[in-house]
């Protein structure tokens, strides 16, 4: 799905100063594409505004030449949150299916597709009929992961999905999220402030500088499709970190 | 409050960290000192009641002494269990309809902030008018009768309900309302597979405040419908009438206990409800 973005532009209720402020962007089709900056840069709004969670208060956004909310009717937007924030009282099989309830999207429900679908997120049966209480972090997340994906979205949006795992589960589910892209090839949005998570995880990251939010920095992310621990210890690896740091750091 | 909606992160290591932060409440005194202490309180009044009776050589007609109170309970207890259940039947009657009205309410309430901002004063009013004197009127009203008496206990317990359930429909987890809305949830399927299940821990905990207002209510309401209802209420007119203060205070014993009973029924089929469905507490609801 490919994201076009035209003078945009978002304010506040009550404040006079715009929040963010993008001339012109565009994502490509199957592109995995993170967004860093500083916490309250106004990334998440930016992720909202792709999401039609948000109206902006100018400008235009696109879709594959429709509308976000369009798109999120058709069930073509998949949103994975900072926290699972799945709904306690439902099993997690009843958690992952709720975007097919809500759109009437029965046939998502067939159990060879619900199937395919545990087994691409790392999820066993047993792990679907429990509650969110009664399940670990990181399968929470999975669950989320799961929720997102079982409409067959054809773009993903994060929003710091990550942030509130211990180190070894964030590592481990950065990977999880790379290989489903992979497999995929879901057109991925990912919104971070962890500038390693970044630059293991997409083929593009953009720096988002502050007051008003806009794109200070493009850098293009040339690593090995598969990024293991390998890549990850590597000196490309590392320099573009710190290309990204640097440019993190003259914003701020 | 833990919003119902809202699960912390939990990690593997989560039945640890349970044990750890593990939490003294009001709700649930699990720990043998959570017993013990206030049974030992219980028994150290008991006992200073009993000797200051002994030792003084106070008249019954003034300060029965807790013997004879427990002798009233036994030579009375048929009368006491039969006016119970009474008290009982029209409590719960109360608070069934008190369950349902603050429920509708509550719907209203949610849906509009103009029928929230007009009729909410009047909501508040149930609170602060004292019941003792909105039961005669009721009783006058609506006759001497069982209904009568439902009828105080619906109103002294429709509050709590009608507040806590409003607080619950409208406290959805901002991230769940964006969740619904990114897959288009119509109007109908926010309410029935969010708003409703959410606010369920606050109904829960509004109606456990109004289970033991309802006995009170039942009981305020037997008072004034008198014999013609044989609840606790009028047997404590009776016994105070007859200056029967054993019997009196066996009559208010019972009352103290049927409140306790009814508070810790829906205590524990509401805790059990929460941990299933919700995995929490009720402490953790305010």
């Amino acid at each position: 799905m490919v994201i076009e973005i035209d003078s945009l532009s978002h304010m506040f209720s009550g404040s006079t100063e715009p929040v963010l402020q993008i001339n012109r962007l565009t994502l490509g089709d199957e592109c995995f594409v993170s967004i860093v900056g500083s916490s309250g840069s106004g990334k998440s709004t930016l992720l909202r505004i792709i999401a039609g969670l948000i109206d902006p208060t100018m400008g235009h956004i696109s879709l594959d030449g429709n509308s976000p909310h369009r798109k999120r009717d058709i069930g073509e937007l998949g949103f994975i949150f900072q926290s699972p924030t799945l709904l306690p009282w439902r099993t997690a099989m009843q958690n992952i299916l709720l975007p097919c309830e809500l759109q009437g999207d029965r046939s998502s429900n067939r159990q060879e597709d619900v199937n395919a679908l545990l087994s691409l997120v790392g999820l066993s049966a047993a792990d679907t009929r429990k509650r969110p209480s009664q399940l670990s972090g990181g399968m929470q997340m999975r669950v989320s992961l799961a929720r997102a994906l079982v409409t067959r979205p054809e773009l993903l949006l994060m929003d710091e999905p990550f942030a509130a795992l211990d180190d070894i589960l964030r590592i481990q589910l950065q990977e999880e999220v790379r290989r489903i892209y992979c497999e995929q090839k879901i057109t991925s949005v990912l919104v971070t402030h962890n500038i390693r998570e970044a630059v293991a995880m997409s083929d593009r990251v953009l720096v988002l500088g502050d007051k008003p939010a806009q794109i200070t920095a493009d850098v293009a992310v040339n690593l090995p499709v598969v990024r293991n621990n390998d890549v990850r210890r590597s000196p490309e690896f590392q320099e573009l970190v710190n290309e990204v740091t640097d440019a993190l750091h003259q914003v701020v | 409050m833990i919003s119902p909606g809202s699960q912390h992160i939990q990690t593997d290591s989560m039945q640890e960290d349970d044990a750890l932060n593990v939490k003294p409440t009001l709700n649930t005194p699990h720990t043998a000192v959570g017993i013990i202490a206030p049974v030992a309180v219980a028994v150290a009044v008991v006992a200073v009641w009993q000797t200051f009776v002994w030792v003084n050589d106070v008249s019954p007609l003034v300060l029965p002494s807790p013997l004879q109170v427990c002798f009233a309970l036994i030579n009375e207890r048929a009368d006491l269990v039969e006016a119970a259940w009474c008290t009982t039947c029209a409590a719960l009657t109360g608070l069934t309809a008190s369950t349902l009205i603050g429920v509708l309410t509550a719907f209203a309430f949610s849906q509009s902030r103009t029928v929230r901002r007009t009729f909410y004063p009047y909501a508040i009013l149930l609170q602060t008018v004292p019941i003792i004197a909105v039961a005669p009127i009721i009783v006058i009203s609506f006759g001497r009768g069982f209904y009568s008496v439902a009828l105080v206990s619906l109103v002294i317990s429709l509050f709590p309900i009608i507040t806590n359930t409003t607080t619950g429909l409208l406290q959805i987890d901002a991230r769940h309302r964006e969740l619904f809305e990114l897959h288009s949830a119509t109007w109908w399927q926010t309410l029935w597979k969010l708003r409703l299940p959410s606010s369920l821990p606050y109904l829960i905990s509004g109606v456990r405040i109004a289970g033991g207002a309802a006995i009170v209510g039942a009981i305020v309401g037997e008072f004034f419908v008198g014999s013609s209802q044989p609840g606790l209420g009028a047997m404590i007119q009776k016994k105070a009438a007859g200056i029967a203060m054993d019997e009196l205070f066996a009559t208010v014993f019972v009352s103290t206990i049927l409140g306790v009973t009814i508070f810790g029924i829906i205590t524990v089929i509401g805790e059990r409800i929460l941990k299933r469905f919700f995995g929490m507490s009720l402490s953790g609801v305010r």
